[in-house]
């Protein structure tokens, strides 16, 4: 991306997420008029049941999806640029994995307490992120030493889920749901903590963007540079964890967000590390609004869940990244 | 003056007690064989790894604070990264332990090591579409930008092509005409004999020779430590010390 074609690129960006945004509120499963949607949207009265579908509905599901989308793609970039891996994320790293096998082994030892599932998937992806940090830590916290942790674990975590799942069939049942991720049915009430939460996240991100910079240098160089090699690695996964921590809470297990936003942020961004960290966070909100969107009106009245769209719509682009990586080495 | 006494150990001692000093004002050439520690050495200095022992500049040690540190020691590796950034953008951030925006005079600092190093016209390019020797030139600008009293370099010669290389020891020269301590760790003994000021010979983690130019030629050190033969060629009144 030249730099004269990064500011256009950027509003464009911007302007993508606005209109994902306004979509997420004007279109659903149930049409209504432009009257009564404005009329929905001002509360007024005759309106009522627009209103309820309008604020009690949409506008949370939009919020969930600009959080959940932003927490997941900033958790993604801050893994690719803490381990200098273009294929850290979330998912790859076993935070999703830690937060599926809390789950599951919730729903297994307390079956009807649903309501504690969000607590039980942060609990666990942050557990995740803990046990990662602290086997790779003791080899030193070193970028391939932090990758290989977490894929060793994620391996470990899907076995508990897949061991769960064979025990009992219901729990099966009731994880499917949380493991393909959705936006349906999350309240207000649902985003109290999680959004504030990836708010403080980001603004950490931005915060250290700097040294995450000179982190694309290598250790070695970064180190020499002075920047503080490992207290940023240590800072940048705690972050991520609970970014990710935050959004898979209430937005399930969401493929994908984490490993594909990135990459477009910093490209659009031209690597640098505060403009990809805020693009990252605006383009995940924008892919998870369009997918859930999809997800609505394409096979009204059923519902596809969020999770199957970010999967069809991140495995094309990440197959062309990959196609794009052999055309660069072979040159 | 640049002071070394440090013991490093994995599985095996690296370095036992390595002890050695570097004048200020002084190139210091540090040889040895492959896996005698001279890397592990550099990138204790530069905080990187731990070690015990000392690491002293001006009778103090160095500071443990990153950037702290990266305002007395420097350091060019070895292996060089290929980031996708322009190469002027990767020279700037040798004033990172300096500033958190770069003022006019910092660019035109930038702008100037670019210059020195006759990259000016690579500098909106990407440091991921240059060559060894390229790359090589980009960081060795960003170690000037970054102004420590200390650079220690690791094999910097190695991409460079000949044109370039005796530039190369020309601006080391400079920079120790202005004071600052080189410490170059190289394989091309010839190089170390013809531009370093004092050398220091590192076997088995051990320091098994420290002193001038002069002392080390006095002796067959180089000769018994690498098995090479000593050759001296003369040249428009000139003798050049070779080793084969």
């Amino acid at each position: 991306m030249t730099k004269q074609r990064r500011p256009l690129t950027v509003c464009i960006a911007l302007a993508a997420f606005l209109i994902a945004a306004f979509f997420s509120l004007r279109f659903g499963s149930s049409s209504m008029s432009w009257k009564a949607f404005l009329g929905g949207l001002l509360q007024k009265e005759g309106y009522e049941t627009e209103t309820i579908i309008l604020c009690s509905l949409r506008l949370p599901r939009m919020l969930a999806g600009v959080f959940a989308g932003a927490g997941l793609a900033l958790s993604g970039s801050l893994l690719q640029r803490a381990t200098d891996n273009a294929l850290a994320a979330p998912s790859v790293l076993g935070i999703n994995a830690g937060a599926g096998f809390a789950v599951i082994l919730f729903l297994s030892l307390f079956p009807t307490l649903h309501e504690l599932l969000p607590f039980a998937a942060f609990v666990g992806a942050l557990a995740s992120a803990g046990c990662i940090l602290g086997v790779s830590g003791k080899i030193g916290l070193g970028k391939t030493t932090v990758v290989l942790t977490g894929v060793a674990l994620s391996a470990l975590f899907q076995a508990g889920i897949s061991f769960f799942s064979v025990l009992d069939e219901d729990v099966l049942a009731s994880y499917t749901d949380f493991s393909v991720g959705g936006l349906r049915g999350v309240t207000m009430e649902d985003l109290l903590v999680p959004a504030p939460m990836i708010a403080l996240c980001l603004l950490g991100a931005l915060c250290m963007a700097r040294p995450l910079n000179l982190f694309c240098l290598g250790d070695t160089m970064a180190s020499s540079l002075g920047v503080s090699v490992k207290r940023t690695r240590l800072l940048a996964l705690l972050l991520s964890a609970a970014s990710a921590a935050a959004a898979v809470s209430f937005a399930g297990l969401l493929g994908f967000v984490g490993l594909i936003v990135p990459h477009a942020a910093r490209k659009i961004a031209a690597n640098d590390a505060r403009g990809e960290i805020l693009l990252s966070a605006l383009c995940g909100g924008t892919l998870l609004l369009f997918a859930d969107l999809l997800g609505r009106v394409l096979f009204t009245p059923t519902e596809i869940p969020v999770g199957i769209f970010t999967a069809v719509l991140g495995v094309p682009f990440f197959l062309w990244l990959l196609l794009q990586r052999r055309y660069r080495a072979s040159i | 003056m640049l002071r070394f006494d440090v013991s490093i150990s994995y599985d095996r001692p690296i370095l036992d007690r390595a002890a050695f000093v570097v004048p200020e004002g002084c190139i210091a050439a540090l040889l040895g064989k492959n896996g005698a520690g001279k890397s592990t050495l550099l990138s204790a200095a530069i905080g990187l790894l731990p070690y015990r022992g000392e690491i002293s500049f001006r009778g103090a040690p160095l500071p443990r604070r990153e950037r702290d540190r990266a305002k007395i020691v420097s350091l060019l590796p070895q292996a060089l990264p290929s980031p996708a950034l322009s190469v002027r953008d990767v020279v700037s951030f040798g004033r990172y332990s300096y500033t958190t925006k770069l003022s006019p005079s910092e660019w035109k600092l930038v702008d100037g090591a670019l210059e020195r190093l006759k990259i000016s016209e690579l500098s909106a390019r990407l440091v991921s579409t240059l060559s060894g020797g390229e790359r090589q030139k980009v960081f060795l600008a960003s170690l000037l930008v970054q102004d420590a009293p200390v650079l220690l370099l690791d094999e910097p010669t190695t991409y460079m092509d000949l044109a370039f290389r005796s530039d190369f020891y020309r601006i080391l020269r400079e920079e120790r005409d202005k004071g600052k301590t080189v410490l170059l760790v190289t394989h091309d003994l010839s190089d170390a004999v013809a531009e370093a000021d004092r050398i220091v010979l590192l076997e088995a983690g051990k320091v098994a020779f420290d002193g001038t130019k002069e002392e080390c030629l006095a002796r067959p050190v180089l000769e018994e430590a690498f098995s090479v033969r000593r050759y001296l060629a003369d040249e428009n009144g000139a003798s050049h010390v070779f080793f084969r």
